[in-house]
């Protein structure tokens, strides 16, 4: 997993917790890197797991409720980083049909060893977008989150209606509707 | 202290997070310059790699170029927006563009086509048709243009399409001016052609290889009555071909497929079911790789021609009906006429043995005359006939033509005796051999024309000459002449003679005669031979004609110069008999009452089979037999009497044959016939044949003296008795015809050198003189002029001693006066022996 994804992880914990959160749940999770990330490096996705975890555990918050936060917070950094990917569209429906075409595809020019999850993208209507999401981390919720910050970026107001569609929670669908 | 602590991990891990960082962004860095070098590399060679194509790029199309600008034809490459791309010399040339074609490159100034428009014989169709073009942008090949210099061009679009999107177009112009003109000519000269055969009235019809019928041309569907469309594909054999010229067809259409042209007839049939007769004249139609594609007719409509040719064959055959029957008539009337006529003939010679008075001899001449006339006249429309018809055919026999002619000279010395008329006879003598030819043709050229000779010369000589004129590839020509002193033909009148019933005029034939078909049969006798006869004559003085005949020469020698006269053959009259098979009264008659004369014994026999009847039962030494006979004719009794056992198988057996035509001669020798007796015969033809048969059979060779019958006319023969009789009796005693031959060389030797003594007095050549004296003097006693070989002896002495002698010229004087009449004794005396041989 892209070290971006840890160092804004561990950003978002110490302004909403402070570092001693941060220091407490890195030092719980006993982690083979100790804890010391970098944006540019990678590092294995069971630490990602294990820090959640422990946060979960110390803040009582379900981890699912993390991730979905974590989800809404990460449009910010990627509006930030690659502000051509969200302003070359003029819509969320627009964006998200273009994540797995175009998006994902420059992402792993820059990052050959990023594993990327997959969104299937289906408009059905002229309201209705239809999402399935696949990935082997689990991060539905994330996505959720994602899908989310990017609706109110482009100022749509709609629902998101998430089923899950297997039990492992690999594959899920989402429904915006707006 | 908590807080140091969790502060000092803070800035550990923050410390080893930059660490981390920086070791990633050198790795990247080195990854970067590393990128950078390979992406150098791959740099250098993909300009490598552009260069070299850009050269390829540039040779390809420089070659395209070239290649435009050398095609024979003008082209123009437009791009979308009607940019030249591309455009060569030609068409510039074409269309009067006065700029290179590099130079019109990327121009879009000059609208071209509107240029090339106004080259156009129709320049506004031809902008509309370009506007057409360029908005359908489909291919258009090969559509013609004329120009207005006469030009003619073939134009093309193509437009050029590169991934499915119009690019531009290609024009292209080609100047098609000859080959058009030469595909123009060539269907104008074929138009020509099949126009003049048109014209020529033969119709012609093309078909294919089955025989469908591909084209019909005018002239033909006038033939044949259709339209063309109503027979167009149709089978040309169905339609027009009766049934049984299927086979004619099939063999011409086997040669057709074999390349081969032929000509032939055949009926066709035309609408409405009516024939009508074509020439046909077929031949081949090729394509161009030499396959046979099918078949052109020329027809030529025959059916007049035909109908005549039929006409035609109906008449010749009607034709030659009508001369075969004339020919019957000829035959038949011969023997109709020639019967009785015989019957005239012979009762008249038998009349003359009954002592008649006078007057009544006088009769008989009328008669005999009258009758020989006739003879001749049905003889020489019957040679003319035979002449005419073909039917007569020239012989090759070997025969002594010396002896021919001397007997027919001896004969007419005969006929001339009472005349004031000489005939003499000059030959060759370089004639040795015995001749290969017709000797029945020669005789009767000879007999008509020295008859003729004799008919019209009233007093002088007739001299008959034979002479090799020329020796020719194995051929002897001989020339003979008949020369008379009579009374000659006009020159205007010498091209008339030799026409049949021509003669030079009525009086000639009212004064002497004939029936003016002579001449015209010798002219056609000698040149059945391939020879030549001519004529020369000046009136009142003579006639001579010449006529030549090329013989071969037999080789053979000829055994005596002389043909033998009519010697007296012996033979046992007594004990021989005759059976005469003869059904006309009149002719057995003349026979028995001849036969009784020379006292040979006969039987008679009326017709063919009491004939045969008779030789079954009694031994005849000769049989007289006439061929056309009732019950049965003289030809199948010959043949029974060859053919059956019976006594006279070997007998000779002689026709009595009235017809004149060599076939029925012919026949009779085929079929076993010795010899013919051509009727009407005098005493002699018929004595003739008896002794050349009685004397040949050897149960004649018991010679009885008192025996002896010759058929003798005359009394004994008497010299002049103003010759030296004495001594002509001491040296010829009765052989006369040893005298007769002295006194003919006399004549033809001796007689023409005495005018030279003449001659040599006056040109005081007084040792020529002496020497002729010398010659001809013996030769005087030999012919019983004793007093002038005295004569020339005293003459001879004269020259010798003293020519200058005035009694030499009163001698020859004497000689002189003398000759003349002295010849003139010989002569006669001569003439007199000769005829009296022959009647012996």
């Amino acid at each position: 997993m892209k070290g971006v994804v840890f160092t804004e992880f561990l950003d978002l914990v110490e302004d909403k917790f402070g570092y001693e959160m941060v220091d407490r749940i890195i030092v719980e999770s006993e982690l083979p890197s100790g804890g010391a990330y970098t944006a540019v490096g990678t590092y294995p996705f069971a630490e990602m797991v294990k820090l959640l975890g422990r946060l979960s555990h110390n803040t009582n918050i379900p981890s699912g409720q993390l991730l979905h936060l974590y989800g809404k917070h990460f449009f910010s950094v990627l509006l930030k980083s690659y502000p051509h990917f969200i302003e070359r569209v003029d819509n969320a429906f627009q964006l998200f049909e273009s994540i797995d075409h175009y998006i994902h595809v420059e992402v792993q020019k820059l990052y050959p060893d990023a594993e990327l999850p997959h969104f299937d993208t289906h408009q059905l209507n002229e309201h209705q977008l239809e999402m399935i999401y696949t990935s082997q981390r689990k991060m539905a919720d994330f996505a959720q989150g994602l899908i989310e910050s990017s609706l109110d970026h482009y100022g749509q107001k709609a629902t998101v209606e998430k089923t899950i569609l297997n039990s492992e929670g690999t594959k899920v669908r989402f429904l915006v509707t707006i | 202290m908590n807080e140091i602590e969790i502060l000092n991990r803070r800035i550990e891990r923050e410390r080893q997070a930059r660490k981390q960082a920086e070791v990633i962004l050198e790795q990247k860095a080195l990854e970067l310059f590393n990128a950078n070098i390979e992406l150098r590399t791959l740099n250098e060679v993909l300009e490598i790699i552009i260069s070299e194509r850009t050269h390829d790029l540039e040779i390809s199309q420089s070659r395209f170029a070239a290649l435009i600008s050398n095609l024979h034809a003008g082209i123009l490459i437009q791009d979308e927006n009607f940019k030249v791309v591309l455009t060569n010399q030609i068409f510039c040339d074409l269309f009067g563009i006065h700029k290179t074609p590099e130079s019109l490159k990327g121009t879009t100034e000059h609208n071209l086509m509107n240029q090339a428009g106004s080259f156009i014989e129709d320049p506004i169709g031809f902008l509309n048709k370009v506007d057409q073009i360029l908005s359908k942008r489909k291919t258009v090949i090969g559509e013609e243009l004329r120009l207005k210099g006469g030009l003619i061009l073939e134009r093309d679009y193509i437009p050029v399409i590169i991934d499915k999107k119009y690019k531009g177009h290609l024009w292209q112009f080609r100047d098609v001016t000859d080959e058009r003109r030469s595909r123009e000519k060539l269907l104008r000269s074929e138009e020509k052609y099949r126009g003049i055969i048109e014209n020529m009235e033969l119709g012609l019809l093309e078909v294919d290889t089955e025989g469908g019928i591909v084209r019909a041309y005018p002239r033909f569907c006038e033939m044949v009555g259709y339209e063309e469309h109503e027979i167009i594909g149709k089978s040309a054999a169905s339609v027009f071909l009766p049934k049984e010229f299927q086979p004619i067809l099939e063999q011409q259409s086997s040669d057709r497929a074999n390349g081969k042209a032929s000509v032939y007839e055949c009926q066709m049939l035309v609408k409405g079911g009516e024939r009508i007769w074509a020439l046909i004249s077929g031949a081949p139609i090729f394509d161009l790789d030499g396959t046979v594609i099918g078949s052109i007719g020329i027809h030529y409509d025959i059916t007049y021609s035909k109908k005549l040719q039929i006409a035609l064959e109906e008449a010749r055959r009607r034709a030659e009906a009508a001369q075969e029957a004339e020919k019957q008539f000829l035959a038949n009337m011969s023997h109709e006429i020639r019967t009785p006529l015989n019957a005239i003939i012979g009762m008249s010679h038998l009349l003359y043995d009954t002592q008649p008075t006078e007057q009544q001899k006088e009769f008989l001449a009328i008669l005999k005359n009258s009758a020989e006339m006739l003879q001749a006249l049905i003889s020489d429309v019957l040679d003319l006939s035979k002449v005419r018809s073909g039917n007569l055919e020239v012989q090759q026999k070997v025969f002594d033509l010396v002896g021919l002619v001397r007997s027919l000279v001896k004969s007419s010395q005969l006929r001339l005796e009472e005349r004031p008329l000489s005939i003499s006879v000059n030959i060759d003598p370089r004639i040795e051999n015995l001749i290969v030819g017709d000797d029945l043709l020669l005789n009767q050229i000879l007999t008509n024309l020295i008859g003729n000779a004799e008919k019209f010369t009233l007093q002088g000589s007739i001299t008959v000459s034979v002479r090799i004129q020329k020796k020719q590839k194995g051929f002897l020509w001989l020339e003979f002449k008949i020369s008379d002193t009579g009374i000659g033909i006009p020159k205007d009148k010498q091209g008339l003679i030799f026409q049949s019933f021509r003669q030079v005029n009525g009086d000639i034939m009212r004064k002497f005669g004939g029936t003016g078909l002579g001449l015209a049969i010798v002219k056609q006798l000698v040149e059945l031979q391939n020879g030549t006869i001519s004529v020369k004559s000046v009136l009142d003085k003579g006639t001579t004609f010449t006529f030549s005949i090329p013989y071969k020469d037999s080789g053979k020698k000829s055994e005596s110069e002389e043909l033998p006269l009519l010697k007296k053959i012996d033979f046992d009259a007594a004990n021989t008999k005759v059976l005469i098979v003869e059904d006309n009264y009149m002719n057995r008659r003349y026979i028995c009452t001849l036969l009784e004369k020379w006292k040979i014994d006969y039987a008679i026999a009326h017709n063919g089979r009491e004939g045969v009847e008779m030789a079954h039962h009694e031994l005849f030494d000769l049989i007289l037999m006439d061929i056309q006979m009732p019950e049965m004719d003289g030809y199948e009794a010959t043949i029974n009497i060859r053919n059956t056992a019976n006594m006279n198988r070997q007998t000779p057996i002689i026709a009595l044959t009235a017809s004149a035509m060599l076939t029925q001669k012919d026949k009779a020798f085929t079929i076993g016939m010795n010899d013919y007796v051509s009727k009407p015969f005098n005493p002699l033809q018929l004595y003739e044949k008896l002794t050349l048969y009685l004397s040949k059979n050897e149960a004649m060779q018991t010679c009885n003296d008192s025996g002896i019958v010759t058929p003798v006319l005359e009394t004994d023969f008497a010299y002049n008795p103003r010759l030296n009789t004495e001594m002509l009796s001491a040296l010829y005693g009765d052989d006369y015809s040893y005298a007769g031959e002295m006194f003919n060389t006399f004549l033809k030797v001796i007689v023409p050198d005495l005018p030279k003594f003449q001659e040599y007095r006056q040109t005081s050549d007084w040792e020529m003189l002496r020497r002729l004296a010398h010659k001809v003097k013996p030769t005087f006693s030999m012919v019983g002029l004793t007093d002038l070989e005295a004569l020339v002896l005293e003459i001879e002495t004269i020259v010798k001693n003293d020519p200058l002698n005035d009694s030499l010229n009163i001698l020859l004087e004497q000689l002189n006066a003398q000759l003349p009449q002295a010849v003139d004794i010989i002569k006669a005396d001569f003439e007199k022996m000769a005829s009296f041989l022959v009647r012996n």
